[in-house]
């Protein structure tokens, strides 16, 4: 067989063999993205459907709630002070009714979280939204011994289109979380500043810390149920974040204090 | 007129959870309201047939997803001038109580109910009511010398 013959032949074996194996690495690849799209979108109808399903059933649930919250203020009317059970019925109405407003205020938190969120997004100065958040926490804040510091921005406005009331409850939700870590005072410090092509919001306490195995779950919806709150206050401040395209990051240390931050896109 | 007058009214309310219905009732009863309660669209549409109120309270949400918005319009058209319609609702779903006060809703309060809310908001639609009902007394008062005085 002539050597020229046998070049060509095994060139073009070579050359289709290798065509054929591109064309099947090529066909896999599809074939997994099409998978994984299919997964990821399956994912996302049966997210929805969820969504819908729990929306629909909380609420469903405030129709019985209300029915059961005015006949107890019907109730609490009838009863008069010379009635030899008042105090004690009267007593007994009051915490079924703050039970009902709790329930309210569960299924609200949790329509508001599982709900849609529209942006109503423009310019804002970061610095300015929190002197006003500074503003509006000061006394509370002072009410349980924390001293509130706004960390001055020495570069003037820290801008970002974002929409300024959602971003102030996802800080406000950070601060309640901080102020509740911190029963015995402390101090809260709140700034501003860029990263890059970020703007970046921090929330710094001085309490008792978050312990490293419940650091990835703190933004988990439900993870934490302090008295007095709904389990919501974290896992709204990062769907709140992300709806931005932006990310919530946490630094703490046991004993010393937590570091949350906001990063925000600037464009 | 004071705050805590208000004139007792005739109501209509409209609510497919017969207990709530029920309980709304009488909380507007205590305070000397008159009313009358159906539990669906088509008993609240012969009730207007049949006879004229001063307030209406429905629920948004019945046999419907908007049973509501039709007893907004039906109540249009039952009585000259028409009655102020409060709606309530457990779904506080915004678009359709903005298109139901477009469409001439005195308020829409959500569920839970607040008694006292409730309350003050009924009081306040029938105090509306009222007004509307001796201006119309005055204008055909006015309209009616008016023509008089052609005569004369």
């Amino acid at each position: 067989m002539p050597l020229g013959a046998f070049s060509f032949t095994t060139g073009f074996l070579i050359g289709f063999g290798a065509c054929l194996a591109l064309a099947g690495v090529g066909a896999i690849y599809a074939y997994r993205r099409v998978v994984l799209l299919e997964r990821r979108t399956r994912h996302a109808e049966r997210l929805a459907e969820l969504g819908t399903l729990t929306g629909g059933l909380a609420h469903e649930i405030k129709n019985p709630l209300s029915t059961v919250q005015l006949n107890l203020q019907l109730l609490a009317e009838d009863l008069t002070p010379d009635n030899p059970a008042y105090t004690r019925v009267v007593n007994r109405i009051n915490v079924v009714q703050r039970e009902t407003s709790r329930l309210r205020d569960i299924l609200d938190d949790f329509l508001r979280y599982a709900g849609k969120l529209e942006l109503d997004r423009h310019p804002t100065d970061l610095n300015e939204l929190l002197q006003d958040l500074y503003d509006f926490f000061t006394p509370q804040a002072q009410h349980q011994r924390v001293r509130l510091r706004l960390r001055s921005n020495p570069n003037g406005a820290i801008r970002a289109p974002v929409d300024p009331k959602l971003i102030k409850q996802a800080v406000l939700n950070l601060m309640l979380n901080a102020l509740q870590a911190m029963p015995e005072g402390g101090e809260l410090i709140l700034g501003a500043s860029h990263d890059e092509d970020r703007a970046c919001i921090d929330v710094i306490d001085t309490g008792k810390g978050i312990s490293p195995d419940a650091i990835d779950k703190i933004f988990q919806a439900y993870y934490s149920t302090k008295k007095g709150g709904t389990g919501l206050g974290l896992a709204m401040a990062q769907r709140i974040v992300q709806e931005h395209g932006g990310q919530i990051t946490v630094k703490s240390e046991p004993g010393k204090g937590t570091n949350f931050t906001l990063r925000l896109p600037i464009r | 007129m004071a705050e805590n007058e208000f004139p007792k009214s005739n109501l209509l309310i409209v609510d497919d959870e017969q207990d709530h219905a029920q309980v709304m009732c009488e909380a507007l009863q205590r305070l000397g309201h008159r009313c009358d309660v159906t539990y669906s669209l088509n008993e609240a549409r012969a009730r207007m047939e049949r006879k004229n109120y001063d307030v209406i309270v429905t629920d948004l949400r019945m046999d419907h997803p908007t049973d509501g918005l039709e007893v907004l319009d039906l109540s249009k058209h039952a009585q000259e001038p028409p009655p102020p319609v409060i709606l309530v609702t457990a779904f506080a779903d915004i678009p359709t109580c903005k298109e139901a006060l477009n469409k001439g809703a005195y308020d829409y309060i959500t569920k839970p109910l607040d008694l006292e809310y409730f309350r003050a908001q009924v009081n306040r639609a029938a105090e509306k009511a009222a007004l509307q009902k001796q201006n119309q007394v005055l204008r055909e008062q006015v309209d009616l010398s008016a023509g008089f005085e052609g005569i004369v």
